[in-house]
């Protein structure tokens, strides 16, 4: 691994999404592609993000780590650092912007593509994750939970892994 | 609990927040840190914004790092595997739970204006979904032409809302 293209390919993944899991799409597909990564890295990566204090967007210094070690884990938090400075500028010049029809639908749409991006990571994630109708149910209990934003992610992680050790570890 | 802290000590009011954040949500990189340079920026020129940023990296992401080496230690033992097989499938529902919560404002709005603009974000969604997915498109493209196709398809479609108004007032 060239520690010059990972750094390079983390800051991209950056530099291209606004915030959480929108790297996600980036990373899956320049990592998997090169072969420096599992699918499983992204998803333990993406559930230690979830449960380490911090933002949730720190997910991708996980998976730094899980593909490259420490070097991995501080090039991510590197990559991770220099973008949000950009924000200055864009604010600088959003107030001029932001009432223009045309600025407004093009940010609908970008808001639309990533959505439909998170849709499709999730669903390849899933075919190496899910193995069988235990795990969908998991999943499914999950999406529910999450959608009533009654239970903290927090908890249903927790729940998730002592389902995990019902239902796997005897 | 940035927000408490901020309106709390009366570093800023509520609507200067509230607009930084919302410039946070739309330029590139994770949306606490770029909430982070804007607000320190703001508070304490570059000073501030170095300080309200080491406060918030450094010590999520070392303990980010070390859980994430930790669980790489114990990943092997049958009840750990286990834990994983529940929490895995877990975060793919979460990913799913993100992506609804993502679009459910837009199709809100899609509602409003009607169903020729429902049908364009259903279609930009699952096509974004399906050129990533299926296609093996470059996440950058499919954002590009998702924002690119939404502005012309919106232009081209008048809200279905400001129809009535139109006739009326003629």
């Amino acid at each position: 691994m060239n520690p010059l293209i990972f750094l390079w390919l983390f800051f991209k993944a950056s530099l291209l999404s606004t915030g959480g899991l929108g790297n996600l799409p980036f990373l899956t597909k320049d990592l998997l592609g090169l072969g420096w990564a599992q699918p499983t890295d992204f998803v333990t990566a993406i559930a230690v993000g979830q449960v380490s204090p911090g933002p949730t967007g720190l997910w991708s210094i996980s998976l730094g780590y899980l593909t490259f070690g420490w070097l991995g884990a501080i090039l991510a938090l590197v990559a991770l650092s220099i973008p949000p400075l950009l924000v200055l500028g864009v604010a600088a010049i959003y107030g001029r912007l932001e009432t223009q029809p045309a600025v407004q639908n093009f940010t609908r749409g970008l808001s639309l593509g990533i959505v439909g991006l998170t849709v499709a990571i999730s669903l390849s994630l899933a075919s190496s994750t899910i193995t069988d109708l235990r795990g969908i149910v998991i999943a499914a209990g999950a999406l529910g939970l999450s959608l009533s934003k009654r239970v903290p992610i927090l908890l249903i992680l927790v729940l998730a892994a002592v389902a995990g050790c019902l239902l796997y570890g005897g | 609990m940035i927000h408490q802290v901020c309106i709390q000590r009366g570093w800023m009011t509520e609507e200067e927040f509230v607009r930084n954040w919302a410039l946070a949500q739309i330029s590139p990189g994770v949306n606490l840190v770029k909430l982070t340079v804007l607000l320190g920026h703001r508070l304490r020129g570059w000073p501030g914004l170095i300080a309200a940023n080491a406060g918030l990296l450094l010590p999520s992401s070392l303990v980010t790092v070390l859980m994430t080496a930790g669980f790489s230690a114990i990943r092997d033992q049958p009840l750990v595997k286990a834990v994983m097989r529940g929490i895995l499938p877990a975060t793919i529902g979460l990913g799913l739970a993100m992506a609804v919560q993502m679009g459910q404002p837009l199709f809100v709005r899609a509602v409003r204006e009607g169903p020729a603009r429902i049908g364009i974000h259903v279609a930009v969604l699952v096509s974004a979904a399906l050129l990533l997915g299926a296609g093996g498109v470059s996440p950058v493209v499919v954002l590009l032409l998702a924002g690119a196709v939404t502005t012309l398809l919106l232009a081209m479609v008048p809200a279905g809302n400001s129809t009535p108004e139109k006739e009326g007032t003629a």
